[in-house]
């Protein structure tokens, strides 16, 4: 009974539809998907050669069939060093919005539900968080933890968190209201079983066309701090780290700064796009 | 009249309380950062006393310093420093902070002032463009600009600039900014563009803008895409209005009610953001001046951070702090001004 209401508002209208063939941008976004969850999972399997593997005979290599990003200083096929590096990356930037989205939601719902003078101090020390700014303080917060991968992932959490707090709490204070809500306390659910089942499950799809899009965000910001040396620290092959080493040599060999770029740009850009669509699909209410 | 007097007791209270917001938010700040540089696991002492020295003449440092006292003491000491204006001094530069500070923000205030004067005036004239003509082929420049400013990180765009428009062209200088060396040019603002500019001399003038092109187009392609999407979002949403349908239906000419009423109306989210942007510029200035060498407040925060030079440290995260809060609180005095409902209300 306490489930009744996990059905997302209208839900139960929506008119079941014969499958239909998929269109093409639904294919481009499922292989994107597929590719990134590749990336992460068997990168061995795509990548060409061992990413650490030093061959200084075959240092700086323009970009062929071989090496199809070119070869770095040291003689290592970047391709590879990119594939493996989607782990650091791509799998910090998705820790990094999961624990963000993760904290900021059980925060924001907290304050929303208990209110009164909890709610104000917690969203005050909301707002303190974010009136810094962030750049700076990601990059201090890394620098004092110690230049590390954890340390930037610490210090991007740390400051993502308040804007999932702030964007659910709105979405309690205004759900709590709403007639399911007192229907379910009237039937006798408690706190904890209202929020669980009548409540949090409505944030979900504005969390989730969140989080898609932070993806993209925490990618970049993540690569900058490594790119700036508070991040992942050698010889790890992370995006960030990758690009800053090969800036020092990009005029002569612009490939190695270049082309792992390209990647970040395009992962970004499916993240976003990715979160554009659920963002339509879920539509104006 | 007391309707009046009202009205201005509440405007000071308001002052009032934007200013303690303010103290508030930058005494967090630096009580974060003070915690922060003192929980490092790098000895500030052992850095100061350099590669070779003994441990009686880092524990001597360290006293100098005023790091063997207990922790509530270095904190009110750096409070009442802070209070009178000493930022401490640097480790890696041995001067004072301040004066290191004083040095580098020029540079990077001709940086911030420049791309954002373009980003901003580009960034909205292009949304309006956009909202005011939604079909053709330029959008599918603008969608192109949105799409690539969005997804694209900072350093990524300095270096293909570099790589493309100063190492394989040679348009540009690869790093640095103007040199002042052999120019005779006097160092009044230290902006290399308003330098020479007062000089008057066109082909230093010139050179100036050749070393500002890069970095400035980096920031300025990196930040447009939020201002142009926003605009063009907001004046497509209050385009479709009922007030705008009502002039439209009363014979109010098409352009009077796109770029008087609805643009006025559409403002203030872009305000907010173009704010925020401002706020933050001290921030996203690093990268580029990294990848450009530019030797401003930026390139200065990444050698401090890089050598984990304390005190610098928390001079850095101060300033921009305060120059982030004290942004928003002004553009929080703007609001009214482009919308009197807000003047009304308070």
């Amino acid at each position: 009974m306490t489930r009744a209401h996990t059905a997302a508002p209208g839900g139960d209208t929506r008119r079941s539809r014969a499958p239909r063939r998929p269109t093409w941008s639904q294919l481009w976004a499922g292989a994107t998907v597929l590719a990134i969850a590749a990336l992460l999972l068997v990168p061995g399997w795509l990548a060409p050669s061992d990413p650490y593997h030093l061959d200084v005979s075959q240092r700086f290599q323009p970009p062929t069939a071989a090496h199809l990003f070119g070869t770095d200083d040291a003689g290592r096929d970047i391709f590879s060093r990119v594939v493996h590096g989607a782990r650091y990356s791509i799998g910090t930037s998705v820790v990094v919005v999961t624990a963000a989205a993760l904290f900021g939601t059980v925060y924001g719902a907290a304050a929303a539900w208990f209110g009164g003078a909890l709610d104000r101090v917690l969203m005050r020390v909301v707002d303190v968080f974010l009136a810094f700014p962030y750049l700076v303080f990601a990059m201090a917060i890394s620098a004092s933890l110690g230049r590390g991968l954890t340390s930037a992932l610490i210090a991007l959490v740390a400051l993502w968190w308040p804007s999932y707090a702030r964007m659910v709490r709105g979405q309690v204070l205004s759900l709590i209201k709403d007639y399911h809500v007192r229907a379910a306390r009237t039937l006798g659910a408690s706190g904890p079983q209202i929020l669980r089942w009548h409540v949090l499950p409505h944030t979900y799809d504005q969390v989730l066309v969140r989080y898609t899009l932070d993806l993209g965000q925490a990618l970049i910001a993540l690569t900058g701090l490594s790119f700036l040396g508070l991040g992942a620290q050698p010889p790890t092959p992370e995006w960030g780290l990758l690009i800053a080493d090969a800036k020092q040599y990009a005029l002569t060999a612009w490939w190695a700064a270049v082309l792992p770029g390209c990647v970040v740009f395009l992962v970004t850009l499916n993240f976003m796009s990715l979160g554009d669509r659920l963002r339509r699909r879920g539509g104006p209410r | 009249m007391t309707d009046r007097r009202e009205r201005t007791g509440s405007r000071l209270l308001r002052l009032l309380t934007s200013l303690a917001w303010i103290l508030l938010v930058v005494w967090v700040a630096v009580s974060v950062t003070f915690v922060l540089s003192r929980i490092v696991p790098a000895d500030p002492a052992r850095l100061a006393a350099g590669l070779d020295a003994g441990p009686e003449q880092v524990a001597e440092v360290r006293a100098e310093m005023g790091l063997d006292q207990p922790l509530a003491v270095q904190y009110g000491r750096y409070l009442g420093d802070l209070l009178t204006g000493d930022l401490g001094r640097s480790l890696q530069t041995r001067q004072p902070v301040i004066d290191d500070l004083l040095t580098a923000l020029p540079a990077s205030l001709e940086l911030i002032l420049a791309s954002y004067l373009i980003y901003a005036v580009i960034g909205i004239l292009a949304g309006i463009a956009w909202a005011y003509w939604p079909r053709g082929p330029h959008t599918l420049l603008l969608r192109f600009g949105a799409v690539i400013g969005v997804a694209v990180p900072v350093f990524w765009v300095g270096l293909v600039l570099q790589v493309v428009f100063a190492g394989k062209l040679q348009w540009f200088p690869v790093a640095g900014n103007f040199d002042y060396e052999g120019t005779g040019v006097p160092k009044v603002t230290g902006m290399g563009l308003v330098d020479t500019a007062l000089t008057g001399q066109l082909p230093l003038i010139g050179e100036a803008l050749r070393t500002l092109t890069l970095p400035v187009a980096t920031l300025v392609v990196t930040h447009l895409a939020v201002t142009m999407t926003l605009m063009r979002s907001s004046l497509e949403e209050q385009l479709k209005r009922p007030y705008v349908r009502t002039a439209r239906a009363r014979g109010v000419k098409e352009r009077r009610i796109v770029f008087v009423d609805a643009l006025r109306n559409s403002l203030n989210p872009v305000v907010t953001m173009l704010g925020l942007q401002l706020g933050w510029s001290l921030g996203g200035v690093v990268i580029v001046e990294v990848i450009f060498s530019w030797p401003g407040f930026g390139r200065y925060a990444y050698q401090a951070f890089s050598a984990f030079d304390y005190n610098a440290i928390m001079a850095i995260t101060l300033l921009s702090t305060v120059v982030f809060v004290t942004v928003n609180a002004l553009v929080g005095m703007i609001y009214p001004m482009l919308d009197p409902r807000l003047k009304e209300a308070r």
